[in-house]
C-alpha cells in the first residue's frame, strides 16, 4: 500500500476521530496500530506473493451491526496473539513490533474497562452465526497457515497484508459505531 | 441421563464422518445449539487429530469433569463435535435430527440456562512472608489456548482459622496477594472469566499454603508513581542505609499466556540507588501500560519485591500547569481553560477525561470557592459587581484510581464590570455610520456630477468635433468661438468702458454670439461676418491674456 493510498485513510480516520466522543472510541489507537504494521516489516510482498492464499474472511458474520465492539476487542485480542509469538521474523523492527503490542495490550484494556460498564452480552439466537467464534476460527486458519509454512518471512508477508485489511475493516466498523 | 446419549452414538457416529472436518481446513463452527453446554476435560491428552481437534476447553455436558475418570478426547470427540454441526456439511434434516437428539437426551431442564461453562483453572501457589504468587494455567490444557481465548481470573481468599472472605477480580497470573500476615495459612480458589460475556467459569478446587515467617529486612511500601514533569517512582523504607532496586515490566507480557518472570528489567538509573526515588523516564520509550517494583538490600540480604506499581502512560501523562483566559461580564466571569500537550496524539479527554477545579476568591477576602467544571469553557456565575476576583485551576483525571492533578495554573484576576462589549458595538456602529454619510455623500456629488453633465452640459464642444472640422480657420472658429464667449464677457466689459469713446459694431456682434451660442455651429450665415471680426478678437484676447 503505498504512501499515497494511505493518506486519505489517515485524514479520515483523524477527522473521524474528532467526532466521536464515547469512552469505548478506538479510532485514533487504530489508526496507529495500522502505521506500525505497516512500517515494521522490510521485506516486500512481490516476492511472496506466490504463497497467497484466501483465509476466508467470515464477512457474513460481520454484518451483524449489534455488539459491533464485542467484534473489535476479539478482533484485536486475536492480532495480539499472533504477533505474540516468539516466531516473529528477527528481521522486523523490533520496537515497533513492541510498540504495536503495547499499544494493542492498552486498547484491548481500555475496551475490557469500557465494555465492563455495559450490559451483557448476550449469545445470538439459534441458527445465526456466532461472529465471534467464526472469528476465532478464521483466526486459527491464519496461524494455522503459518505453522504450516513454517513461520516463514513470506508467509509472514501475506499474514501482514491479511491483518492490514481487518484493519481498515475495524476502522470501517467503529466509525459506523460513532454514527 | 447423559450416558443414555451415548446409545445414540452410532447414529452419530455414522454422521462422525461427516462432520469431522477435513484435517486441511479450519474448523468451522456452527452456532451452539441453545442451552447446550459444555464441559472441559482436564485431563484430555494432546494427542489429537489435526485440526479436527476440539478444542479442550469445551466438551459435552456431562457429569463433573473432575469426579468422572476421563477416557483419551476420542470417545469424547465424536459426541462433542456431534453437537457442532457444520453448516455446510450437514443437510439441513440431518441437522434437526440430531437436534432432536440432542433434545430428547437433553431434557428440558438443562436448556433452561444459555451458558457454556468455563472449567477451572489450574492453579500453584508460592508464599512470602506477606504475600503469594499465584501462577494460572488457564482452563483446559496450554494447547488448547489456540484459540486464543484472553481470561482473566477472579478469586476467593480467607485465613483457614476465620471465615472471612475476600475477593478479588482482574487477577492475572504471576500476581501477588499482598498485604497478608506472615506464618498463616490462608486458602483460596480461582476462577476463570471471559471478560467481555462476563461469563465466569467454576472454581478450582481449594488449595491453602503457609505464609513464611516475616523476612528480616521489610518490602519498600507506599510505592507510587509521580508524573508532574519526569516520571518518579516514590516509595517509604523505615531502615537507613539501604540499597534500592527498581524494576519494571512491559505491561502486554501479562496477556501472553506464559511465564513472564524473566521479562523484568530493572531501571538502569535505579541498580543499586540510595535514595527513595527513581526516575525511571528513559525506559518509557513506548506509550502502554508498565509495572513497577522495587526491592531492598542492606548489601547481605534483599527484601522481598515490593508491590507492583501499574503505570499507564495515557493516564500518568506528564502535564504541565493549564493556563486560563478571563473575561468579565455584569455579574460574572467567562473562563477558558487551556490545556497543554492536550491537542497531541492521544488526547486524554478521549477515553479519561479531564475535569478541572477551579478555586477562585474575591482578592479583598481570603474565602475559597471551589467548583469542579468538566468543560474548558464556563461561567463563574453570581459574582458581586465591580469587585476583583482571581481564579487559578487545575486538571484532575475523572478517575476514582488517580486523584493527583497537575499543577495550579497562575493566578488570574478580574476586575467585574458592566458589559464591555456594548459600549465598544455602540462606537463601531457610530463608526460605521460616520464613514456611511461620507460615503453616501461623496456618492450623492458623484451623483450630482453626473446629472448636471447628462441634462446640464457645458459649453464645451465634443471633442470628436475636432475632426468633423479639419478646416484649420473653422478650428479656429470653434475654438475661438468658447473664447469669443468668455472674450465677449471680457470685451462687454471692455465695450462698456469703449463705448464712451467708440462706438463700433463689436458690441452687436457680441450680443448676437452670446445669444447664439449653440446657433453658432449650425449656423452658417454668421460664419462670413464672424470672420472679420474673429482676427481682432484673437488679437484682443491674447492681448488681455498677456495682461
Amino acid at each position: 500500500m503505498t504512501s499515497w493510498t494511505f493518506l486519505p485513510v489517515a485524514l479520515v480516520l483523524l477527522f473521524s476521530s474528532t467526532l466521536c466522543s464515547l469512552g469505548c472510541d478506538l479510532t485514533q489507537g487504530l489508526l496507529e496500530d495500522f502505521s506500525l504494521l505497516h512500517q515494521m516489516s522490510p521485506f516486500s510482498l512481490g516476492p511472496c506473493w506466490k504463497d497467497r492464499t484466501n483465509f476466508n474472511f467470515p464477512k457474513e458474520a460481520m454484518l451483524q451491526r449489534e455488539n459491533g465492539t464485542v467484534i473489535v476487542h476479539e478482533m484485536l485480542q486475536q492480532i495480539f496473539t499472533i504477533f505474540s509469538l516468539s516466531a516473529t521474523p528477527a528481521a522486523w523492527n523490533q520496537t515497533q513490533l513492541m510498540q504495536l503490542l503495547s499499544g494493542l495490550h492498552q486498547q484491548l484494556e481500555q475496551l475490557e474497562r469500557c465494555l465492563g460498564q455495559d450490559v451483557e452480552w448476550e449469545e445470538p439466537s439459534l441458527g445465526s452465526v456466532n461472529p465471534r467464534l467464526a472469528l476465532k476460527s478464521y483466526f486459527q486458519g491464519i496461524r494455522q497457515y503459518l505453522q504450516g509454512k513454517e513461520y516463514s518471512h513470506c508467509a509472514w508477508e501475506i499474514v501482514r497484508v491479511e491483518i492490514r485489511k481487518i484493519f481498515l475493516f475495524m476502522n470501517k466498523l467503529t466509525r459506523n459505531l460513532m454514527n | 441421563m447423559r450416558e443414555g446419549s451415548g446409545g445414540s452414538g452410532k447414529g452419530e457416529g455414522a454422521e462422525r464422518r461427516r462432520l469431522l472436518p477435513r484435517p486441511s481446513q479450519p474448523l468451522q463452527l456452527g452456532s451452539l445449539p441453545r442451552g447446550y453446554q459444555f464441559l472441559p476435560t482436564p485431563g484430555a491428552s494432546a494427542k489429537e487429530v489435526g485440526a479436527s481437534r476440539v478444542p479442550a476447553l469445551f466438551t459435552k455436558w456431562g457429569p463433573r469433569a473432575a469426579s468422572e475418570e476421563r477416557s483419551p478426547l476420542e470417545n469424547v470427540t465424536p459426541r462433542a463435535v456431534a453437537t457442532l454441526p457444520p453448516a455446510r456439511t450437514m443437510s439441513s434434516f440431518s441437522r434437526a435430527a440430531v437436534l432432536v437428539l440432542l433434545v430428547a437426551s437433553g431434557g428440558l431442564s438443562h436448556f433452561s440456562r444459555a451458558a457454556a461453562q468455563i472449567g477451572p483453572p489450574e492453579v500453584q501457589l508460592e508464599a512470602e512472608d506477606t504475600s503469594i504468587i499465584i501462577n494460572i494455567s488457564p482452563p483446559g490444557t496450554i494447547n488448547s489456548s489456540m484459540w486464543a481465548t484472553h481470561f482473566t481470573y477472579s478469586l476467593v481468599i480467607w485465613k483457614n482459622s476465620s471465615s472471612v472472605e475476600e475477593t478479588r477480580h482482574t487477577v492475572y497470573s504471576g500476581e501477588k496477594i499482598n498485604d497478608l500476615l506472615p506464618e498463616t495459612t490462608y486458602c483460596l480458589k480461582v476462577r476463570a472469566r471471559l471478560p467481555i460475556q462476563k461469563k465466569s467459569g467454576s472454581y478450582s478446587p481449594t488449595l491453602c499454603i503457609n505464609t513464611t515467617a516475616q523476612h528480616k529486612l521489610p518490602r519498600p511500601e507506599n510505592v507510587e508513581v509521580d508524573a508532574v514533569n519526569n516520571y518518579i517512582l516514590k516509595w517509604n523504607y523505615p531502615y537507613e542505609n539501604m540499597n534500592f532496586q527498581v524494576q519494571y515490566l512491559l505491561g502486554y507480557y501479562k496477556r501472553i499466556p506464559s511465564d513472564y518472570s524473566d521479562k523484568w528489567k530493572t531501571v538502569s538509573d535505579c541498580k543499586r540507588i540510595v535514595s527513595r526515588h527513581c526516575d525511571f523516564s528513559e525506559e518509557i520509550t513506548t506509550d502502554g501500560i508498565y509495572y513497577l517494583r522495587v526491592q531492598a538490600s542492606n548489601g547481605t540480604i534483599t527484601s522481598f519485591w515490593s508491590a507492583e506499581r501499574k503505570f499507564d502512560t495515557r493516564i500518568h501523562t506528564r502535564r504541565g500547569p493549564p493556563s486560563i483566559v478571563v473575561k468579565p461580564h455584569k455579574d460574572s466571569l467567562s473562563v477558558y481553560i487551556n490545556v497543554p500537550g492536550e491537542s497531541e496524539k492521544k488526547p486524554t479527554s478521549q477515553d479519561y477525561p479531564l475535569i478541572y477545579e477551579v478555586i477562585y476568591w474575591e482578592n479583598a477576602s481570603n474565602i475559597e470557592n471551589k467548583m469542579i467544571v468538566k468543560q474548558k469553557l464556563f461561567e463563574v456565575s453570581d459574582l458581586k459587581p465591580l469587585t476583583l476576583y482571581c481564579l487559578k485551576v487545575r486538571a484532575l483525571l475523572d478517575n476514582e484510581k488517580s486523584s493527583k492533578g497537575s499543577q495550579f495554573s497562575n493566578v488570574e484576576c478580574s476586575k467585574i464590570t458592566p458589559d464591555e462589549p456594548k459600549k465598544t458595538w455602540i462606537i463601531v456602529i457610530c463608526f460605521i455610520f460616520v464613514a456611511g454619510l461620507i460615503f453616501i455623500a461623496y456618492g450623492l456629488k458623484r451623483l450630482q456630477k453626473l446629472v448636471k453633465y447628462v441634462f446640464y452640459p457645458s459649453c464645451k464642444p465634443p471633442s470628436n468635433m475636432d475632426e468633423w472640422f479639419s478646416n484649420q480657420p473653422l478650428k479656429n472658429l470653434l475654438v475661438t468661438s468658447e473664447e469669443q464667449t468668455e472674450s465677449c464677457i471680457i470685451e462687454k466689459a471692455n465695450i462698456i468702458v469703449l463705448e464712451e469713446t467708440n462706438q463700433n459694431g463689436k458690441n452687436d456682434v457680441c450680443n448676437k454670439q452670446d445669444n447664439h451660442d449653440s446657433g453658432n455651429y449650425s449656423n452658417e450665415d454668421e460664419t462670413s461676418s464672424n470672420k472679420m471680426t474673429e482676427e481682432k478678437l484673437e488679437q484682443e484676447t491674447m492681448q488681455l491674456e498677456t495682461v
